[in-house]
């Protein structure tokens, strides 16, 4: 059985682009399982298109966020949850040393509390920028003005920042 | 010339084209000392901000391309998840990654096998998936993953001694069975997933999705779990967390338990 051209783009694609893709949805959700679910599925439907997309890391984000969004909805209950499904996810790394693991610890907590407090909309300009995506991509991505991209990832990190600093 | 805009400092430090003005500002931005330390300053800043962000990462569970398409290639003539698993067609492997993704682990060697497997007998086959796959030595949280049907059986085919598996109602789409400690080797079925735990002391989590109308855990033949719609079967305690923890070794007679009633 040979391989399609679209399989050869396709595998092409997965190998740079899943990493990718689930690290910035884990980053967004803060949840392993969930970002890991729906990186999957993000591919899954590409491989249903049966073409590659123009853009496609522009695409797969694209998909993901709508999937993401689905997921959100349903969510009230599931906050509770995913709390305490996460810890699952995490390897038997050897413990570090007590202090070190409880200020690494705290200084996770604040991380993710900080972009919690972002809106979505916030939070998916720092996070994609942190991706590496241009001004243009961002606008393509998140269905902003071009020209309106800059103030508004300024506006972002800037309360990423506060949010940080502000930490309980 | 006066300084540019904070915006298209920004802008230079994102290495982003400014368009028209960009010859202007980058030669002003060459001769001052005072914009070039507002860029270094914002490059500084976007490093911190990453190196942040950095702290949540963790390693992630991963996926093969393999069982992606395969699961793709599923859904074809079927309707969605549901179909696809109607169809007979049980798929999707994760493993908690790092240690699967070390070139030359066995717990690699494994992972892949049983996604090359997985990927064949989706595309073609619906019937119980029959050949062992490899046991691995070591298994630090591997498991499967694979879309809910209307009906799941998770199968323990050895008991261990000191073993315990935990089953959690989540709502989510997905049946997860991932064992931390110990040692299991996994091999998807028809409607659900045989875990040979090889008589290990491994905990066993299993999320079992809201969605699912009909669910069965065995134990070396014994039921030691049923969910039927809402009601709940078992022969495990409800812990504080909202699992059903189950001992590998258990033998007392279920206990019922309506889910609509003891919702978590
Ligand atoms: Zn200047």
């Amino acid at each position: 059985m040979s391989e399609s051209p679209f399989e050869g783009d396709f595998r092409a694609a997965f190998a740079t682009r899943f990493p990718e893709l689930i690290r910035y949805l884990h980053r967004l959700s803060g949840d392993a399982a969930l970002a890991s679910d729906i990186a999957q599925e993000t591919f899954v439907r590409l491989y249903q298109r049966g073409e590659m997309p123009a853009d496609a890391r522009a695409w797969l984000v694209t998909v993901a966020h709508n999937l993401f969004r689905d997921e959100c909805r349903r969510a009230t209950r599931r906050r509770s949850l995913l709390a305490r499904r996460d810890p699952a996810y995490t390897l038997a790394d050897a413990p570090p040393a007590p202090d070190a693991a409880l200020e690494s610890d705290e200084r996770q907590r604040a991380v993710r509390a900080a972009l919690d407090q972002l809106s979505e909309r916030d939070r998916q300009l720092l996070l994609l920028r942190h991706e590496g995506y241009s001004y243009r991509e961002l606008a393509t991505v998140l269905s902003l003005v071009e020209s309106s991209v800059g103030t508004l990832l300024a506006r972002a990190r800037i309360a990423f920042r506060r949010a940080l600093e502000e930490k309980p | 010339m006066m300084h540019p805009s904070t915006m298209d400092l920004q802008a230079l430090a994102d290495g982003e084209p400014l368009g028209a003005r960009e010859s202007d500002v980058l030669a002003h931005v060459r001769s001052c000392a005072e914009c070039q330390h507002s860029i270094a300053e914002m490059r500084a800043a976007h490093e911190r901000d990453e190196e942040l962000l950095s702290l949540i990462d963790r390693r992630l569970p991963t996926a093969s391309v393999n069982a992606v398409i395969a699961r793709a290639a599923a859904r074809r003539g079927t309707r969605g998840i549901r179909g696809a698993i109607a169809a007979g067609i049980g798929i999707l492997i994760v493993s908690a990654a790092a240690v699967a993704a070390v070139p030359g682990s066995p717990v690699r060697a494994y992972v892949e096998h049983l996604f090359a497997h997985t990927r064949d007998s989706a595309a073609t086959i619906p019937h119980p998936v029959t050949q062992a796959p490899i046991a691995p030595r070591e298994t630090p949280n591997v498991g499967v993953s694979f879309p809910a049907g209307s009906r799941v059986e998770i199968v323990f085919s050895r008991a261990g001694v000191q073993g315990r598996v935990r089953v959690t109602v989540v709502d989510t789409p997905m049946v997860r069975v991932t064992n931390h400690g110990g040692t299991a080797a996994y091999r998807l079925t028809l409607h659900g997933v045989t875990i040979d735990s090889v008589g290990s002391n491994a905990t066993f989590e299993v999320m079992l999705p809201s969605t699912v109308g009909r669910a069965i855990v065995r134990i070396d033949g014994r039921t030691v779990f049923t969910k039927n719609g809402t009601r709940i079967r078992t022969t495990g305690a409800l812990d504080s967390t909202g699992a059903y923890v189950i001992p590998l070794g258990a033998t007392r007679l279920p206990v019922d338990r309506d889910l609509s009633q003891n919702r978590i």
